[in-house]
Parts: C-alpha cells; sequence; structure tokens
C-alpha cells in the first residue's frame, strides 16, 4: 500500500480548494478509509499554523488547527535520524528547511511528497513527488 | 431561548453542558468536540463538531475566506531563502 506525505503547499491547497487539490482530497478519503496512510510532519504543522496565524489572526488559526487536526492524517513526530537526513538535505542548499524534513520523512516511511511547490523538483532523485 | 450558565468544574475537570444547549447544538453521547483555550481572552470555546466526514468538513475550509495561502507561503519561502543569502551567501535554487 503506497503511503503518502502532504508537505504545507498541499494542506493550505486543500483547505482553500486550489488548483490540483482534488487530488489531496481522494488522498485523505483513502486514508479515512485506511486504504492508504498520509503523513504530516510536526515541522510542516508548525508552518502551516504560523501561515494560518499571519492570514486570519490567532483565534481563526486555532479552529482551523482543530479541524486540521481531525483529519486523517498520521502526524509524524521529528525524529533524530530525520532531524540529521533534514540537516544533510539543507546543506545543499535549494530548499527551506521545513521541507527538508518532509523530504526525510518521506524517505524513512518510503512515501510519495504531495506537493505543488517546484522547490521539491531538486529532490526527485531522493523521493517520488505527486505533483498537484 | 438560550441563557448563559454557570457550571462548576469537578474534581476530575469534567464539567456538565445544560441539556438545552445540548439540544440546541445537536449534541447526543459521542459527539465529538473542538476545545480551544484562548489565553489571552481567558476562555475555552467548545465547539461541537458533527458526525460528518471530517476530509469534507475541511475541503475548501478556507475558500475565498482569506488571500491565496499557498502564495502566501511561497512568498515566506523566498523571504527565507532571500535572508539565508544575505547572511550565508547561500542561494537557493528552487
Amino acid at each position: 500500500m503506497a503511503s503518502y506525505v502532504l508537505d504545507s503547499f498541499a494542506l493550505l491547497a486543500f483547505l482553500q480548494k486550489e488548483q490540483g487539490s482534488h487530488r489531496v482530497n481522494e488522498l485523505l478519503e483513502k486514508a479515512r478509509k485506511k486504504q492508504t496512510v498520509v503523513f504530516f510532519s510536526e515541522v510542516s504543522l508548525g508552518e502551516v499554523y504560523y501561515i494560518l496565524i499571519r492570514a486570519v489572526g490567532l483565534d481563526d488559526a486555532k479552529v482551523t488547527l482543530a479541524h486540521i487536526l481531525a483529519l486523517p492524517l498520521t502526524i509524524a513526530s521529528v525524529t533524530r535520524g530525520d532531524t540529521l537526513t533534514a540537516a544533510e538535505y539543507k546543506a545543499r542548499g535549494a530548499i527551506s528547511y521545513a521541507d527538508c524534513f518532509v523530504v526525510a520523512l518521506a524517505g524513512t516511511m518510503h512515501a510519495v511528497v504531495v506537493t505543488g511547490d517546484r522547490e521539491f523538483a531538486a529532490f526527485e532523485k531522493d523521493v517520488e513527488v505527486l505533483w498537484l | 431561548m438560550l441563557y448563559p450558565r454557570v457550571q462548576i468544574v469537578s474534581v476530575k475537570g469534567q464539567v456538565v453542558l445544560p441539556a438545552d444547549a445540548r439540544a440546541a447544538l445537536g449534541m447526543t453521547p459521542g459527539t465529538a468536540i473542538m476545545v480551544i483555550p484562548n489565553l489571552v481572552r481567558k476562555q475555552v470555546v467548545i465547539v461541537p463538531l458533527a458526525e460528518e466526514n471530517p476530509v469534507e468538513r475541511g475541503y475548501g475550509l478556507l475558500a475565498g475566506k482569506t488571500p491565496s495561502l499557498t502564495k502566501q507561503l511561497l512568498q515566506e519561502k523566498i523571504r527565507e531563502a532571500a535572508l539565508e543569502k544575505k547572511k550565508y551567501g547561500v542561494l537557493r535554487s528552487g
């Protein structure tokens, strides 16, 4: 069974029903039916949360956060191994630090990264990417 | 008509939600609720979650309610990359 890692872009696109987000919707529906596993890094969760706070304010961001936490996402804590792998990706200098954790998590879980952020194109040799 | 009510928290941290409030909001045994603490206002807001699909509920939850969040995310990354370049001379290719 293939598993997936959403990045912040994918989740934010889902929340606003942006172009390509139907794929995220489909994956989450499958996850709800236990037909796949959709991971989301704690680091991405923080990234989405601060973007939400800036966009809609703290109170509304908390409400949205509660909705996010109700989704059939497997929120993945950061491990020492993933931290060091993320650091190695970051050293290449072509990606944000938060996204390094997405790539590291996908590598650990043998999962497909789901994103619409072209920044991940530099890592297609490391992990499979499903583009929105 | 529903009115504010004072309830007391038990030693176990439990509090009774008044029957009329539960009925008005469609809360039955097993209904999931969101508990949202607000330290600034010193409030705890309780939001009942209808027994609907959380994926359906989340899909498009913020559509049209704020400018594109993905664009804001990408702009933030550009700002971060520019700061990194300025500080460390590292150029991000993305």
